[in-house]
């Protein structure tokens, strides 16, 4: 039991980061719109993931450094300065995302009006941020999101052409649309590559005092952890193309993509979605609290980390609330959570080689890692995804403009 | 043309088109057609949850708010569109097509619980969508 208490970190990280609230959104429109054309997609976003996870577990395990002070001692602090503004940007956008998509999910479940929930969702992160141990957190909200699995059980009940699905997994260009398609192949690897899961996943190997003794520990946990995230990926968008492309429904809205668990599967279906949905945004928001707390604390020297007392690190405890506060401002204001989130993943895409690039070096620096410094296998992969990364980098905006956010 | 002069231009054809006010294409009617029938098929779908007892009234309540608030919005946007020749009675059956659909949506909305209700506007929608698909060729 305690080994698969273990792999909550991973879990968090993975669902909060594969299946926040524009993951849902972009998954299910990407189905509606390719069928399984971009399956394979998201099998190179989750490898990606898995092999910059790894390492930067790896390095936070062997030298106690998580990334943003790896980023601020390779970088320099101009340009690691630069890094911390564009992730905290990218941060607060996806935190105010989170916290309006907790609430619209209340409100799919209670019918009470949306911008009391707001406060509702805020009110309850800071109080389980502040009273929750960090394994507590990851537990409730990891294991919580696990209710999203009932999108798999639905796409059996769905019956959808399997052979098409399997052609799904080899990469392939659309017949049509050929930009649209790109965006939302940009889009989709840099869901699963987002910063904030790596800066949340190495700060959490620190919380947790992983050694080099933890290092299987640490690849049990990406493996697995970012296995299930592109696991329930795929459900969403195998869901989508089996029952929205065929009827021309084009995903816009939350409640849309928790109907594709209630056609098949009835009101059951749709209550477990809803409650997967809620967690695993959630632990989205948490993530991102804590991320760009996180951040702050790493790049300025604070003292930081959940298992001390709120006293023991306070400029850390009054980053993770004044963000939380921000978050609520950004979104009270009344601007779509959907849309937000959609603008926070391609933004996001941008900051991607200032994130991965001072984890590959540290990853090498026998000074740091000794034994455990990267591996040919480690390198080989590292390297392939960062040239994937610069490229995705480049074209994400461009994209974003010349298809008018993917709506051709 | 001086630099001032080129700016102001610029500033002057962007106030146009972000105004909303200028004439609707052929490729932005079509678009609008097929969301449309997106929001009108998602109705069917449910509309069919609630005649079938298997999803729950709070969820049709807000999720049909949500979807009427869209269409409404096509319908306004479309209203405020003008089209030239053959294209404008298009535009004008898309209109009428997104405030019928936002109407049975806003009966969904008002009595999530009703199946009998649910069941007929299952069929309506369905109508609906495919009227609109066919506009969307």
């Amino acid at each position: 039991m305690s080994k698969i208490f273990q792999i909550a970190l991973g879990i968090l990280a993975a669902i909060g980061g594969f299946v926040d609230i524009g993951d849902l959104v972009f998954n299910t429109e990407a189905g509606a719109k390719f069928g399984y054309e971009l399956l394979w997609v998201v099998v190179v976003g989750v490898v990606g993931i898995i092999v910059y996870s790894e390492m930067c577990g790896r390095v936070a395990a062997v030298s106690k450094r998580p990334v943003f002070d790896a980023i601020r001692e390779r970088l320099g602090f101009g340009v690691g300065f630069g890094a911390l503004v564009s992730s905290q940007i990218v941060n607060l956008m996806t935190l105010a995302a989170e916290v309006g998509g907790m609430a619209l999910v209340l409100q799919l479940l209670s019918a009470l009006p949306y911008r009391p929930l707001i406060v509702v969702a805020v009110v309850g992160i800071a109080v389980v941020t502040w009273l929750a141990p960090f394994e507590w957190i990851e537990r409730i909200f990891g294991y919580g999101g696990l209710c999203l699995l009932v999108f798999a059980v639905g796409v059996i009940k769905l019956h959808p052409d399997w052979g098409s699905v399997g052609h799904g997994f080899v990469p392939q260009m659309s017949a049509s649309g050929h930009l649209v398609y790109a965006y939302f192949a940009v889009g989709l690897l840099g869901a699963a590559m987002t910063p904030y899961e790596v800066y949340f996943y190495s700060s959490g190997v620190v919380e947790e005092s992983w050694t080099p003794k933890d290092l299987g520990l640490n690849r049990a946990n990406v493996i697995i952890g970012y296995g299930l995230g592109g696991f329930l990926s795929f459900a969403l968008m195998i869901t989508a193309g089996a029952l929205f492309l065929p009827q021309g429904i084009e995903p816009q809205f939350v409640g849309t993509v928790a109907l594709g668990a209630q056609v098949p599967l009835g009101a059951i279906g749709l209550l477990l979605a809803l409650l997967g949905i809620f967690f695993a945004v959630g632990g989205a928001a948490i993530d991102t609290c804590f991320s760009g707390a996180y951040n702050f604390a790493q790049f300025f020297g604070w003292e930081w980390g959940k298992y001390r007392r709120p006293s023991g690190a306070p400029r850390f405890t009054i980053a993770w609330i004044v963000l939380l506060a921000l978050a609520l401002v950004v979104i009270m204001s009344g601007i779509d959570p959907v849309m937000l989130t959609e603008y926070a993943v391609i933004f996001s895409v941008v900051a991607l080689p200032l994130t991965y690039i001072p984890i590959l070096l540290v990853a090498n620096d026998r000074t740091y890692m000794g034994r455990y410094v990267n591996g040919r296998l480690a390198n080989t992969f590292g390297l392939l995804y960062l040239v994937i990364i610069v490229v995705v980098a480049l074209t994400a905006i461009p994209l974003m403009i010349v298809t008018n956010q993917g709506q051709g | 043309m001086p630099l001032r002069a080129s700016i102001w231009l610029a500033l002057i054809v962007l106030a146009a088109a972000g105004c909303g006010g200028g004439t609707l294409s052929r490729k932005a009617l079509q678009k609008q057609a097929e969301s449309i029938q997106s929001l009108a098929a998602e109705g069917t779908l449910v509309a069919k949850g609630a005649a079938g007892d298997r999803t729950t009234d709070n969820f049709v309540r807000v999720h049909s708010d949500y979807l009427e608030e869209a269409a409404r919005k096509i319908e306004k946007d479309l209203g405020s569109s003008p089209a030239t020749g053959s294209l404008d009675a298009k535009r004008k059956e898309a209109e009428r097509l997104a405030g019928m659909v936002a109407d049975d949506l806003d009966r969904l909305h008002r009595t999530p619980g009703n199946r009998g209700l649910a069941a007929a506007l299952r069929s309506s929608f369905a109508k609906e969508a495919e009227a609109a698909g066919k506009l969307s060729k």
